[in-house]
């Protein structure tokens, strides 16, 4: 390579070759000229003279010349190049064991970081879809004494909108559930997006088709019913025709003009677990209008802000004058304002509350990865030092044939080059394969428009890192036997035994032991939560169980509200609608039970209640914690749990009875310790005045909502509520998919204005609940098994380079009457000794985390000795099996041949 | 002397034809031109060794320097594979066209 840069100067050289060659061709006629008989002297005039005639003859030949003499240059460093290319395939060609080996696991490190460069890219950094100018965009988070809130106080926002700073515009949101379509069409559910008029002016969104909201539709609630719909729910329900705009919508019961559709992909600016599907205007919103309505209250938290900036204002800009503001508003309003100020962020896929913690999380992951491709590197640097010492001696002799030393470095060098290259396409090609079969959603990220394409950003990033992994793993071996100790490679020292395979290769096999340890322990303790949680602690049968709620999307039950439907309160005399549901539903063929409630084992929607046992006011003003749900008769048969004491929910146990109660054991245990629960009585803590529940039965240990938390269960009737709000379970041995026709059709006929319920298997949602303990055993368990791989290659590694280096040492012990069985012995408690320390700092490093993690793990303890036992085996065995092969061999040592040579 | 009354063109060929049995360096090129042409194509030093570094950089002869048969280190040159292939197509194109030329003239001459 060289030799390419110094072509740069050749310009002089090309003129004096050319020089030379011209002087050449004179003393050339000189030489003539005397052998034709004329005197020396006048010969040389002659020439000298016939030389200027053809004057410019250097000119002329000049630029051909320097042409020339820089491809000539330029060749040779090529040809160099060719023939170091060629000599590094075929050491490749000569052990294509320990290449395969090298390129693949540098595919695997190239391949994981670029899969999650990738990841990221597409989650964090690619822009919002349907929105412009996303850089001008900037969050504004209240704060108050240095807490961050998720909503603003609509009047604080109000005073901003109305004061002059840095923001060009400022919009306020709500988001709320709505139930879209007429009695006699369709009706669905959706997220409705109660926007001020500036909403898509300050996002940026241009309407696809239509207008945005104009101030006027923001004044007065229904003089002006306009709506604006996703690009989705135009395409789904108006079969995207532009006809749309005029057409009429019934949301909530009122007609609402369809004015404007949405960019495509655009859905909101948040990375929320919905989607919005509509937009109306604030106005519009059910609470808008009360005389009470909190929208008009300082104390309490309604809408979100998103704010644009002029051209030329920055986000400090705006935030100064936004401090200002609200530093007005604490004067005039310290009774709500108190303590309350604002920061400005720029906007960012992730809610600015959050962000810190969301870097922090996306760091760490990166991290993480990069630590595994270090390891790769380390792992290589050790295989490459190692096979530099068996290469020893080629060296030395390349060496002294007079290869430079700048020559040898150079071939070391390409040889880590070529490898990074192929490794590093290889690791690229997986990862565009494997993440061209993932999607967001598959791992539980729901931001909008978020896609796993490759990138050019991901390409560049993952060359890099390739370049610099071969940097790191070829130039410690290219230093250190550029220059071997000649004497001593020529004169057959290798195999001798000494310092050289060691220290280095020793630490970086037992780091990697190590954490291929600490992420197996984790994978198999994580593990171990799982399905400790699927057998005995949840205490219901979820196989069988059917829920069929009123959600739109994502991983959340959504219950439905049948006075937000126009339906009478059970206080009014309104059972009809449960009582209807009930029966219908319970004519469904293949359904064997069927209940109405607010949630559900492992749902996620838990409500909690501080409740005491009545009469004793004051001696326990605390109060014990509960999670308390509202079902009608026939839950327990359909979640499968019995009962173990009195009885379950009846019909019976309306408003008209006094209230009862299901309780679980544990709930007994706490607040009656050795009585008999039944017809005991518990209150509400704070609840002065409230009739108190009665005990009528008891059930075992069944699931909380939250698959981390494991509180005493309470069950009320549905029907003791003033407000029931529910969603459908049922129990049915037939398949989820062919009941989902039948169970809609039940639900219309008891009204076609009900919304259309989501049917799905119960094992769905205790899929979501443990969806956290699921990505652990899979993130640790795989990371752990791969990690477990390049150590396990990296032991193979050391040994193999220590049982090389000692065959003299070992040919003289068998010598000396060894056995084939303590040799491989020796070895093999070589490599665990090497491993040891690492496996030891890996496993309190475990036992540390799940110390941490144990109030988000569900019955896992830091010490489980299963888990300790079988991550423990498994690694000894992998580290017994990778060095077993050169154990053997060394064990198969002639001693004459030792001695003689390696 | 006559080098400005050639062809375009026709001067390289005849250099490929020079060195077409075996290397020549500049001089001895000249000098067997003058001596097979009679002195009617006798190039100077300039259209020599433009025409020589031309040849090399459209890679139908190569340079090399060696020593001439008195000792002194002069550079020659030699075919490649291309000039080799170059030189017999502008042979026969030269052939061809002569023949044209004649059969004109003598046409004229009668």
């Amino acid at each position: 390579m060289k030799r390419i840069f110094r072509a740069r100067d050749f310009q002089p050289h090309a003129d004096q070759d050319l020089s030379e060659e011209l002087q050449a061709h004179l003393e050339l006629k000189v030489d003539d000229l005397v052998k034709q008989g004329i005197p020396e002297e006048e010969a040389r005039e002659v020439a000298r003279r016939s030389m200027e005639r053809g004057q410019g003859a250097h000119a002329t030949a000049a630029p051909h010349a320097r042409t020339n003499l820089r491809r000539r240059l330029l060749l040779g460093g090529v040809e160099d190049f060719v023939l170091d290319l060629r000599l590094t395939l075929r050491t490749f060609r000569k052990s294509p064991g320990f290449w395969a080996v090298s390129v693949l696991s540098l595919a695997v490190g190239i391949g994981v970081n670029s899969a999650v460069f990738t990841a990221i890219h597409g989650v964090w950094f690619a822009p919002v879809p349907g929105m412009v100018d996303q850089h001008r965009l900037v969050d504004m988070v209240p704060v108050t004494d240095g807490r961050d809130h998720w909503q603003w106080a609509f009047p604080d926002f109000e005073v901003v909108r109305d004061t002059e700073t840095p923001l060009m515009a400022i919009s306020a949101w709500a988001e709320g559930y709505a139930t879209i379509g007429e009695e006699t069409t369709r009706s669905e559910r959706a997220l409705v997006g109660y926007v001020t008029s500036d909403y898509f002016l300050v996002h940026g969104a241009q309407p696809s088709l239509g207008r945005g909201f104009s101030a006027s539709d923001d004044e007065i609630a229904g003089e002006n019913r306009v709506a604006i719909l996703s690009h989705r729910m135009w395409k789904d329900r108006f079969d995207g025709l532009p006809g749309v705009l005029g057409e009429f919508l019934v949301i909530d019961g009122n007609a609402y003009t369809v004015v404007g559709v949405a960019p495509e992909g655009f859905r909101g600016a948040r990375v929320n677990l919905w989607s919005l599907d509509l937009w109306l205007p604030l106005s519009e919103h059910p609470e808008a209008t009360n005389d009470g309505s909190p929208f008009h209250n300082r104390t309490e938290s309604t809408v979100q802000v998103l704010g644009r900036l002029r051209e030329d204002a920055t986000v400090s800009g705006a935030q100064a004058a936004l401090r200002t503001v609200f530093a007005n508003l604490e004067r005039d309003f310290p009774e709500s304002n108190e303590g309350r100020t604002v920061k400005a962020v720029r906007f960012g896929r992730f809610p600015a509350q959050n962000r810190d913690l969301d870097a922090f999380a996306v760091v760490g992951v990166c991290g993480l990865f990069t630590i595994l491709l270090l390891i790769i590197c380390g792992n290589l640097a050790g295989m490459a030092m190692a096979r530099a010492i068996t290469r020893e001696r080629e060296l030395g002799v390349r060496l002294a044939l007079g290869a430079s030393r700048s020559r040898l470095m150079r071939l070391l060098m390409l040889e880590a080059g070529v490898l990074s290259v192929v490794g590093g396409a290889v690791g690229v090609i997986l990862s565009v394969l494997v993440m061209s079969r993932v999607s967001p959603m598959d791992l539980n990220i729901t931001a909008p428009g978020a896609a796993f394409e490759p990138s050019g950003w991901m390409l560049v990033l993952s060359l890099a890192l390739s370049f610099v992994a071969a940097m790191a793993f070829g130039l410690l071996p290219a230093v250190r036997f550029s220059r071997p100790e000649l004497m001593s490679a020529l004169k057959d020292d290798s195999g001798a035994g000494g310092w050289r395979v060691g220290r280095f290769q020793r630490y970086a096999s037992s780091l990697q032991t190590g954490a291929a340890f600490l992420l197996l322990l984790l994978g198999v303790l994580f593990f171990r939560s799982l399905t400790t949680l699927n057998e005995e602690e949840i205490g219901f049968q979820p196989d069988g169980a059917i829920v069929a709620d009123f959600g739109t999307g994502g991983p959340f039950l959504s219950f439905l509200d049948p006075s937000e439907q126009g339906f009478p309160s059970p206080a009014e005399g309104g059972y009809t609608l449960v009582d209807r549901l009930i029966e219908n539903l319970g004519s469904v063929p293949g359904v064997s039970a069927v209940a109405l409630s607010n949630g559900f084992p492992l749902d996620r929607s838990g409500a909690y209640l501080s409740v005491r046992p009545s009469g004793q006011a004051g001696t326990d003003s605390v109060g014990v914690m509960v999670e308390w749900t509202r079902a009608t008769e026939g839950y327990f048969s359909v979640i499968g749990s019995p009962i173990l004491q009195g009885r379950g929910i009846l019909r019976s146990d309306d408003l008209d009875s006094s209230p009862i109660a299901v309780v679980s054991r544990s709930f007994a245990d706490r607040l009656w310790p050795g009585l008999d629960p039944l017809g005991q009585q518990f209150t509400q803590v704070g609840g002065d005045g409230q009739r108190p529940w009665t005990v009528v039965g008891v059930i075992g240990a069944t699931a909380a909502s939250r698959a981390t938390e494991d509180l005493p269960q309470v069950y009320l009737s549905l029907m003791q509520s003033t407000r029931p709000v529910f969603a459908i379970v049922l129990r049915s041995e037939s398949d989820p998919s062919a009941l989902v026709a039948p169970i809609r059709e039940a639900v219309w006929s008891v009204d076609p204005s009900l919304p259309a319920p989501r049917v799905m298997p119960v094992r769905t949602v205790v899929g979501w609940a443990t969806q956290t303990q699921t990505s652990g055993v899979q993130l640790a368990g795989g990371l752990g098994l791969i990690v477990l791989l390049l150590a396990s290659i990296g032991i193979y590694g050391v040994v193999g380079q220590t049982v090389a280096a000692r065959t003299r040492e070992i040919g003289v012990r068998i010598a000396m009457g060894a056995s084939c069985g303590a040799v491989v012995r020796g070895v093999v408690l070589d490599a665990y000794r090497t491993v040891g320390p690492g496996m030891f700092f890996g496993g309190i490093l475990a036992a540390a985390t799940v110390g941490v993690l144990r109030s988000t793990f569900l019955g896992l303890s830091p010490v489980d000795v299963p888990s300790f036992v079988s991550a423990t085996g498994l690694v000894l065995t992998v580290v017994a099996l990778a060095s077993l092969g050169p154990a053997l061999k060394g064990a198969r040592i002639m001693p004459m041949d030792a001695l003689r040579n390696e | 002397m006559a080098g400005s009354n050639l062809f375009t063109g026709t001067l390289d060929l005849l250099m490929l034809q020079a060195i077409k049995n075996g290397p020549k360096h500049g001089y001895g090129i000249g000098k067997w031109l003058a001596e097979r042409t009679e002195g009617e194509v006798d190039p100077d030093e300039g259209a020599l060794y433009s025409s020589l570094h031309r040849l090399e950089r459209k890679r139908q002869i190569e340079g090399d320097w060696g020593e001439t048969e008195n000792g002194r280190r002069a550079r020659f040159y030699s075919l490649t594979s291309k000039g080799r292939k170059t030189l017999g197509k502008e042979v026969t194109r030269w052939e061809r066209h002569a023949r044209a030329v004649f059969a004109v003239l003598r046409h004229e001459e009668q």
